[in-house]
């Protein structure tokens, strides 16, 4: 058999390239509502940034523009940053993020981090003095993100002193924040186009937010605080689901964005840094092999053992529960 | 069955089905050929044993393979003539297989077959087997499994439902819809005869939902046989594997490495139904084969009745020929096909299509790198892990690749249909499956 001659001989007329502009596309919205809110800088800081990055991979592929992932990786950057960052810091980023995080590791497909976050990492880390205060829409007055105010006090001031108008601000944008981050709305009409032209799944998405909502509340912190401030839209629909760095397998997908959605919020919580967004899917990226191997799922077929793993998995809740409705009752008792 | 139209729990892919070349067209007689060349093994399992030499004079009909111990299938000669040379010839697969070539004697009278059922004459389940297995009959689908062997499955295996299998997931193709239009008694009388012969409770015949015309004679001639019905699945790919009909249809999963008969059930093709009803009926072996000749690169899309080993080339010629020397020409369909790089390669028993695509529709594999997408993981139909099973193939871990179930795999082309990088998926994990075979030998 001459498996030249096999097919299928026919195909979606989908590309990579399709893919990249695609996503690009779909952060156009969030772009906007960055110029409507932050001005005109604002929207020359991702489209530089982009435009950057792609000059940067010119060497490594020796085509432009390129398959547009260094667009999609300058944007994303773009966007992470406050809006009165001086010119050259995501500069610095994309250098970081193209060349170490992306073409070291072997260009696209073999990279194991996001490189987008992977630069805002770096420069996070390198030049934490203009990650301390983010500017306010539209007066430019810098101030502490909602995010920040809960870290300080940790019942909530921003929301109980805004009420429903500080939600609707929540929503919308119009709270100091990262330049690309802070408009739910703008971010989650570009997810709803990726999701419509099958580009993202649910899964990622689904389970980060999921998870953290559900951390959120076990922590004592307000859900909706912590899925519209930061920066938990911008990566639960456009860093975490990078096709390149999240696991394939179905499974997979669900655990790796819950672990994304749970870290997040832990990290908010225990640690120094306001946004643990970027720290989160990071530290999820370096697992998503692993996660692809452990969470491979089950195969057409394998009816049997689903089954029994089911039972063996029901009855280790059973047993948890019993055991835990046991000790608890003693301590009363005692 | 019920009036839901039912579809299988995961993955599948929605294709263009670009029927409307063919779905209208009603089935033609090709003009007999001059010479027929036929393949001595066109099914699954051994090859028979030549019963006939070069030089002998054969009438259509006549049995000049007879099958062997095991999994095995007889043939027929499809033209009245003299045996030109038994040699090898391509296969359209990029090998080689013997073939019996008869040239036409032009006086002889020859019956072509007729449209219409004919007399019912019961018969016993055994005389039933035995007619099936004299008459050449194999799964002619594409799979091409003896169907005496098929339907006598081990006694502690009992079967409960027969589907006849109309959903016709491949793009361009005709075949089965065509013949549901115009052969449907002959369909029912098929599924009638194998219940009997198998034992079986329950019996239906399986369309998917595009084909409207045909659920439209499925359901009047369901009338005239109370004890068997019709059942409408919805139309993505790949609804024709059985797999995926037996749980769309039923909610059964067959487990791994098992065949249908495992959970009860046998599948079998709408060709194979009416080629099983012509031969207890008429007394007609399999000499003939409906064939698409479709796509836009052909002039004029037919649905032919040819005999079988009638060189390609006699259909296209008929058809007018192609529209352009650029044209990809696909044996078999676009999806499981391959692609013929001559024209004098014979229509076997199991091939159902023959494609001409344009040049701009024939997709090229580049081969780049995987951006791990998923699109391969959602698409696959038995949702195994393609980009994995393909990285341990390409690497030479063939344990690793079974270990993620690559004998699942039903080798549908879902996966390389979708990926954007182009990756041959589909080629890579036959590659494999021929790897792991090689090593077992």
């Amino acid at each position: 058999m001459d498996l030249k001659l096999s097919g299928p001989h026919i195909g979606t007329d989908d590309s990579i390239e399709k893919t990249m502009w695609n996503v690009v596309l779909a952060l156009i919205p969030a772009a906007v509502a960055a110029a409507v809110f932050f001005g005109y800088y604002a929207l020359f800081l991702i489209f530089s940034t982009a435009v950057f990055s792609v000059l940067l991979e010119y060497p490594f592929t020796r085509k432009f523009p390129g398959d547009g992932s260094a667009f999609v990786t300058g944007m994303l950057l773009g966007m992470s940053i406050p809006a009165d960052s001086p010119f050259w810091l995501p500069l610095v980023g994309a250098f970081f993020a193209i060349i170490i995080a992306k073409q070291l590791f072997g260009g696209l497909g073999n990279n194991i981090f996001n490189p987008a976050l992977a630069g805002r990492a770096i420069i996070r880390l390198s030049f934490a003095s203009y990650f301390s205060s983010w500017p306010a829409p539209f007066d430019g007055i810098t101030g502490a993100t909602p995010l920040a105010h809960r870290a300080a006090d940790s019942s909530y001031t921003y929301l109980n002193q805004n009420g429903l108008s500080g939600i609707w601000n929540l929503f919308s944008g119009n709270i100091p924040g990262a330049i690309g981050e802070t408009s739910a709305l703008a971010l989650l009409i570009g997810a709803a186009f990726l999701y419509y032209r099958g580009y993202i799944e649910w899964r990622i998405p689904g389970a980060f937010i999921t998870a953290v909502i559900i951390t959120s509340a076990l922590l004592g912190v307000n859900p909706v605080l912590s899925v519209f401030s930061g920066a938990v839209i911008l990566g639960a629909f456009f860093m975490a689901t990078d096709m390149v760095t999240s696991p394939a397998a179905r499974e997979g997908r669900l655990f790796f964005g819950a672990g994304c959605g749970a870290l997040t919020v832990l990290i908010r919580y225990f640690s120094s840094y306001s946004g643990g967004v970027t720290f989160a899917i990071l530290t999820m990226n370096g697992l998503s092999y692993l996660f692809d191997h452990l969470f491979e799922g089950f195969h057409y077929g394998q009816y049997q053992i689903r089954k029994r793993n089911y039972k063996i998995v029901g009855a280790s809740i059973i047993a948890a529960v019993i055991i835990a409705l046991f000790s608890y009752f003693s301590l009363l008792i005692a | 069955m019920s009036d839901e139209i039912k579809h299988f729990s995961m993955g599948g892919i929605e294709i263009p089905a670009r029927k409307e070349l063919n779905t209208d067209l009603e089935i033609e007689e090709l003009p007999l050929p001059e010479v027929v060349y036929l393949p001595v093994r066109q099914h699954i399992g051994r090859p028979g044993k030549i019963t006939v030499k070069k030089g002998d004079y054969v009438k259509r009909g006549q049995c000049i393979v007879e099958e062997q111990e095991g999994v095995s299938a007889r043939l027929h000669a499809s033209l009245s003539g003299e045996i030109l040379d038994i040699k090898e010839i391509p296969d359209g697969r990029g090998g080689k297989s013997e073939a019996i070539i008869i040239k036409r004697d032009q006086n002889a009278e020859v019956k072509r077959i007729n449209f219409s059922l004919k007399t019912k004459k019961e018969k016993s389940a055994e005389e039933i087997k035995e007619i099936i297995k004299n008459s050449g009959i194999i799964g002619m689908g594409g799979a091409g499994f003896p169907t005496h062997i098929k339907l006598s499955p081990p006694a502690d295996k009992p079967i409960d439902t027969i589907i006849i299998n109309g959903s016709e997931s491949e793009p361009y193709v005709s075949v089965d819809d065509r013949t549901m239009q115009e052969k449907t008694a002959k369909i029912f009388r098929g599924l009638e005869l194998i219940k009997k012969m198998v034992g079986a409770k329950n019996g239906f015949i399986v369309c998917e939902e595009n084909k409207e015309k045909a659920i439209k004679k499925l359901a009047s001639e369901a009338k005239k046989w109370p004890e068997l019905s019709y059942q409408v699945v919805d139309s993505l790919y790949p609804h024709g594997a059985e797999k995926m009909l037996i749980e769309a249809c039923l909610n059964r999963e067959i487990p791994e490495g098992e065949l249908p008969m495992e959970v009860g059930v046998i599948v079998n093709n709408v060709q194979t139904a009416v080629a099983v009803a012509e031969a207890v009926d008429e007394k007609q072996p399999v000499v003939d084969r409906i064939v698409s000749v479709s796509g836009y690169g052909i002039k004029n899309p037919k649905n032919l009745i040819v005999p079988v080993g009638t060189p390609i080339k006699e259909l296209i010629d008929y058809c007018g020929g192609v529209v352009s020397e650029d044209s990809i020409l696909i044996i078999g369909g676009t999806m499981t096909g391959f692609k013929a790089e001559s024209t004098e390669i014979p229509v076997t028993k199991t091939g159902f299509g023959i494609i001409i695509l344009s040049e701009s529709e024939y997709k090229e594999y580049e081969s780049r790198v995987c951006i791990r997408c998923a699109k391969c993981v959602d698409a696959c139909p038995v949702y195994i892990t393609p980009n994995r099973i393909t990285d341990f193939i390409n690497n030479n871990y063939l344990e690793e690749a079974e270990a993620l179930s690559l004998a699942s795999c039903i080798e549908c082309g879902s996966c390389a249909y979708v990926c954007p990088a182009g990756r041959p998926l589909l080629r890579w994990l036959r590659e494999g499956k021929a790897r792991v075979r090689e090593r077992n030998n």
